[in-house]
């Protein structure tokens, strides 16, 4: 340190000009670097705009449709709609009804004088049509009302499933990190390497065994082997929330259980509290976690389009009319996304410390 | 006559040792139940020919190994399973760390920037893999346009046994990298920024701070992206399945995965020892290529 201020003193004005220079220069790189990622993250997101886009588009896309919610203009004559070309006739371009579609020869129509008749010696296919920017709204209705057993039940599954899992990890794993954060009994540390064992553990290694067992209770085609377990406990947020406890100090404890306070009510009274937005970002991770996933549903719920959460209904629903009505498809999509979406946006700092602490604790 | 103390200090232990019981051991017991018990029942499963509509399951020993030795389509599965990781884990490790130093470099709008990188992650994979095979469709697809508007022949993606599997890693990598932004960005934030000043009055470079500095003290979270990332794309299922949901793994199973071959033969063929003796093969290699990476990984950082 001291050597470095014996410097700066020596020459001083030498040292101002450089820092001038090097302020400027950051400045420069610092704005350089926040265009190249915005642009960067503008790229990054257009997977999503794309999916907005497609829900709110024409279910056909034809070739030179430009970008977007476009669709082509229509011009009704006699209960017919008719599609509006640019169509050159004596040298100028006219916007005008196409009414006879030929390959030789197409007639056409001016929608400001619908009963003159206009010959264009030509393919119709060679013309540019005209496009009007029309978000289709309706998208988000028909998908509403065509998803097998109608869109309301899906997403109260959906809620259902997500609300009682969450609540189930909440409960079990708040009892379980509590224990391990606050009591000290022998075999601790043994289960708290199972726990990390557990959440190590990939999960695929879970699925056949655990089919089978459910299969034999005869829970297969209901929702209880998708929430019976989270009560169990989930290795990730025991983790997550034992740091938690850990970082608040014994002292808190120590003085409730003076006043005469039993653990329970030391964990709902003292502890809770303290820990109120970390424990939300948990529940928000769990619910938004079990809102996505797709594999317990596929697997316990094969055939159960009643009892389905929207994650399988729209991969059932895309299968069946994909081809015909993708911008429905594209719709059920959106509506699915919101809902985590919003979640993740409401609780972003809290979220994303919980879900960066397993990683800075090693 | 016993005196009081004594007999309530040994009350108050009990009830100590009975909440402990309450918190601890009881979940802990159903814990183990349901996650750990069944992860040694596959064991045992490998080594029966199990259909589960049937009521005696005989014991085959080793018969399940040995078909799966010879199944063309397990090996393939395996293939495309470590290609995956092969090319995802080095990717979103080196797109995380570059985009968390840019992110990093920035003042205004940082958790802005966060949140949209991380936005991919929290789409339900259904919508997202929904739109991945539209933009990268064939005929009309946004990146197809693109090529057409470059002079570039249009690219069938999803549609080719060849360029499937890099379509699919590309999608799992864009799904994924906010995850690794979010965790080297809070890694990098968690570097003492006295020894970053002082590097930098010392007048080292740009370069040299991110090499001698910021990468060492990384390396606990390169360590935890690297060995996250790589049981993640061991396990590989969702996204695979919900891209070519009419031929899952297809096309020609080039996007085939373990997990997804596991599905099948146990789900679809309902061969469940062998779906379990697939699984236990699947479970060594996680076990020993984790074991592998925390011993190499874990040596550069005690220098």
């Amino acid at each position: 340190m001291s050597v470095i201020t014996g410097k700066r003193v020596k020459n001083q004005t030498a040292g101002k000009e450089i820092k001038d220079r090097q302020n400027f220069r950051s400045i420069l790189v610092s704005i350089a670097v926040t265009l190249f990622v915005s642009w960067l993250a503008f790229v990054f997101l257009t997977p999503l705009y794309e999916l907005l886009n497609a829900s709110l588009g024409a279910a056909s896309r034809e070739p030179n449709q430009p970008y977007g919610p476009y669709v082509g203009r229509i011009f009704t004559y006699e209960n017919k709609d008719l599609s509006v070309y640019k169509v050159p006739v004596n040298g100028q371009i006219q916007e005008l009804a196409l009414i006879e579609p030929g390959r030789a020869n197409s007639v056409f129509i001016d929608p400001n004088n619908p009963t003159v008749r206009i010959n264009y010696p030509g393919s119709y296919r060679e013309l540019e049509r005209l496009w009007v920017f029309k978000p289709q709204f309706k998208n988000y209705v028909d998908a509403w009302n065509n998803l097998p057993n109608g869109f309301a039940r899906g997403l109260l599954n959906t809620f259902l499933i997500a609300g009682l899992g969450t609540l189930g990890i909440l409960i079990s794993s708040l009892f379980t990190a509590y224990g391990l954060a606050r009591f000290n009994l022998p075999g601790k540390d043994l289960m708290l390497l199972l726990v990390t064992i557990t959440f190590m553990l990939p999960p695929i290694i879970l699925f056949v065994p655990q089919y089978i067992m459910f299969f034999k209770v005869g829970w297969v085609g209901t929702w209880l082997p998708l929430i019976v377990p989270d009560f169990f406990g989930n290795g990730v947020s025991i983790f997550m929330l034992r740091q938690f406890f850990l970082a608040i100090p014994r002292e808190f404890d120590e003085a409730a259980k003076v006043d005469g306070a039993n653990p329970l009510q030391i964990l709902w009274f003292i502890l809770l509290p303290l820990l109120r937005t970390s424990v939300i970002a948990v529940a928000i991770i769990n619910f938004i976690i079990i809102w996505n996933d797709f594999f317990n549903p596929t697997l316990y719920l094969a055939g159960k389009t009643d009892l389905m959460p929207l994650s399988v209904l729209i991969r059932a629903f895309s299968s069946a009319r994909g081809s015909t009505d993708p911008q429905m498809i594209s719709a059920a999509a959106v509506i699915a996304t919101v809902v985590p979406m919003a979640l993740f946006l409401l609780a972003q700092k809290p979220f994303i410390r919980a879900i960066t602490m397993p990683g800075l604790d090693k | 006559m016993t005196p009081k103390p004594s007999r309530k200090t040994f009350s108050l232990a009990q009830r100590q040792a009975i909440w402990a019981y309450v918190f601890l051991l009881v979940p802990m017991a159903f814990f183990l139940l349901v996650r750990l018990y069944p992860a040694f029942s596959s064991l045992l499963l490998s080594l029966r020919d199990y259909r589960p509509s049937r009521e005696v399951n005989p014991f085959i020993g080793l018969k399940n190994f040995q078909d799966i030795a010879a199944d063309a389509v397990f090996w393939r599965a395996m293939i495309n399973t470590l290609l995956y990781t092969v090319i995802g884990v080095p990717a979103q490790l080196i797109l995380g760390i570059l985009v968390a130093l840019m992110l990093q470099g920035i003042n205004k709008a940082k958790g802005l920037f966060r949140a949209i990188y991380f936005m991919p992650y929290v789409t339900p994979i259904v919508a997202s893999a929904w739109v991945w095979q539209s933009f990268l469709n064939q005929n009309f697809g946004p990146i197809n346009q693109l090529f057409t508007l470059l002079g570039l022949p249009n690219q069938p993606f999803f549609a080719s046994p060849y360029q499937a599997l890099p379509s699919v890693a590309a999608f799992v990598v864009w799904q994924q990298l906010g995850f690794q932004i979010v965790l080297f960005l809070a890694g990098l934030e968690a570097i003492p920024r006295t020894y970053l000043e002082a590097a930098s009055l010392d007048g080292a470079s740009g370069w040299q701070v991110f090499r001698y500095i910021k990468l060492p003290l990384l390396n606990p979270t390169i360590v935890f992206s690297v060995v996250i990332g790589t049981t993640g794309f061991l396990q590989l299922f969702a996204q695979v399945v919900n891209i070519n949901f009419g031929d899952q793994g297809g096309p020609l199973n080039s996007t085939l995965t373990v997990a997804v071959y596991i599905y099948k033969v146990a789900f679809q063929d309902f061969k469940m020892g062998r779906a379990s003796a697939i699984t236990v093969v699947l479970f060594g290699i996680i076990l020993l290529i984790t074991v592998f990476q925390l011993r190499v990984l874990r040596r550069r950082v005690d220098y």
